[in-house]
């Protein structure tokens, strides 16, 4: 399984994790933050923006520019309250179907 | 994001785009010093973070979908190519406005005259419940109708009706010329004869004074009387409470004085 593929569909439950635990944070910074928790998870970076866009379509993160530390104009990324009901509603799907697969695995 | 900033950025599309482009231009810029610090050449580094990045114009066209209001953007971009090709042909444009216009207007026009005729009910009480009376003539073998009856012939067909039905008779086309009793003016109209019990049966109410009523009919009758329509009284009568002057005017040897609302007779009043 190529590393691409491990993250399929997956996306946006985990950049509103990384934006629940870790606050708000630019693009970069969520690519960043995943790829330094797993080695073996890799952010298709073309498909993160897309995917930021779309979550804030539905109004599940907002987004505001901000001037960071070295006087650059980024775009910051924070998770709403509707965007932490749907984080928890996707890892709970999430969870049961790792399950159901594991429990495949094993007894199959 | 709500409909009101995807129509915003549908509006000033090159602000969107701007925006998204800063976006991606820190994600790079970032990546790229991050690669240097990892110990790579400055080139290299800012080639392979575009490269993990991605083609920008298709990401760019992924954001546009979702942020903005695509179907008014190529609206708006339709709509300022439209200008700019009137102004560039002006004379071919003006033709196709002008015909279209002529188009329009004859298309409006005709389905006016087919509405009032037609679609729109009479403004009578029970328009559904009129029926026009004919007969059917055979002379020499060519069968025809004919909406025209005698005075005795209407009189026996309203007895004979018995209280089922209601008969009034009408005759149009009366063209008498209208003259002021001062000589102010003078002026042919469309006119119509109809018999006592006509208003009475359509329903219709008067304005002002009264309508023609039963005993009219009588042909000894000292006064004889007219109904002008509502749209002629308002223009050549002046003010609503002119009867007045409204009695000054004389139709043919008739003089006038009553006035009613209805439309019906409208359809006449246009041709004044």
């Amino acid at each position: 399984m190529s590393r691409q593929d491990a993250l399929q569909g997956s996306l946006p439950l985990l950049v509103l994790k990384i934006l629940d635990r870790r606050g708000p944070l630019h693009g970069y910074g969520i690519t960043a933050q995943i790829e330094a928790i797993s080695d073996l998870l890799r952010v298709e970076e073309g498909s993160l923006y897309p995917a930021l866009h779309r979550l804030e379509e539905a109004g599940w993160v907002r987004a505001k520019w901000m001037t960071t530390e070295n006087k650059r104009r980024a775009r910051i990324y924070g998770v709403t309250p509707a965007g932490r009901k749907q984080l928890q509603q996707e890892e709970s799907r999430w969870a049961s179907v790792a399950a159901a697969i594991g429990q495949v695995l094993r007894e199959a | 994001m709500s409909w009101i900033s995807r129509i915003g950025n549908a509006l000033r599309p090159g602000r969107a785009a701007a925006d998204l482009k800063d976006e991606l231009q820190f994600h790079l810029d970032r990546r790229a010093a991050d690669l240097v610090r990892d110990g790579l050449p400055r080139a290299e580094a800012e080639l392979l973070a575009r490269r993990q990045l991605g083609n920008p114009l298709q990401l760019g066209e992924f954001s546009r979908d979702v942020k903005s209001a695509v179907w008014l953007e190529s609206l708006l971009r339709d709509f300022r190519f439209g200008i700019r090709m009137i102004s560039k042909y002006r004379k071919a444009s003006l033709a196709a406005i002008a015909s279209l216009a002529l188009a329009v207007g004859a298309c409006t026009a005709a389905f006016a005259l087919v509405d009032a005729l037609i679609f729109r009910p009479l403004p009578v009480a029970g328009p559904h419940q009129l029926i026009d009376l004919a007969r059917l003539l055979s002379p020499e073998n060519q069968p025809h109708e004919s909406t025209s009856f005698s005075y005795a012939q209407y009189q026996l067909l309203r007895d004979a009706a018995n209280g089922q039905a209601d008969l009034f008779a009408m005759i149009p086309g009366l063209q008498p010329s209208l003259s002021d009793d001062s000589g102010g003016f003078s002026e042919n109209l469309r006119t119509e004869a109809i018999s006592g019990e006509g208003f009475r049966i359509l329903g219709i109410q008067p304005a002002l004074g009264r309508l023609i009523q039963p005993q009219d009919d009588s042909p000894a009758s000292a006064n004889p009387v007219a109904v002008i329509s509502y749209g002629f009284w308002k223009r050549r009568c002046g003010s609503p409470s002119s009867q007045k002057r409204a009695s000054n005017l004389s139709i043919g040897q008739r003089s006038v004085n009553r006035a009613s609302d209805s439309e019906i007779f409208d359809f006449g009043a246009a041709n004044d």
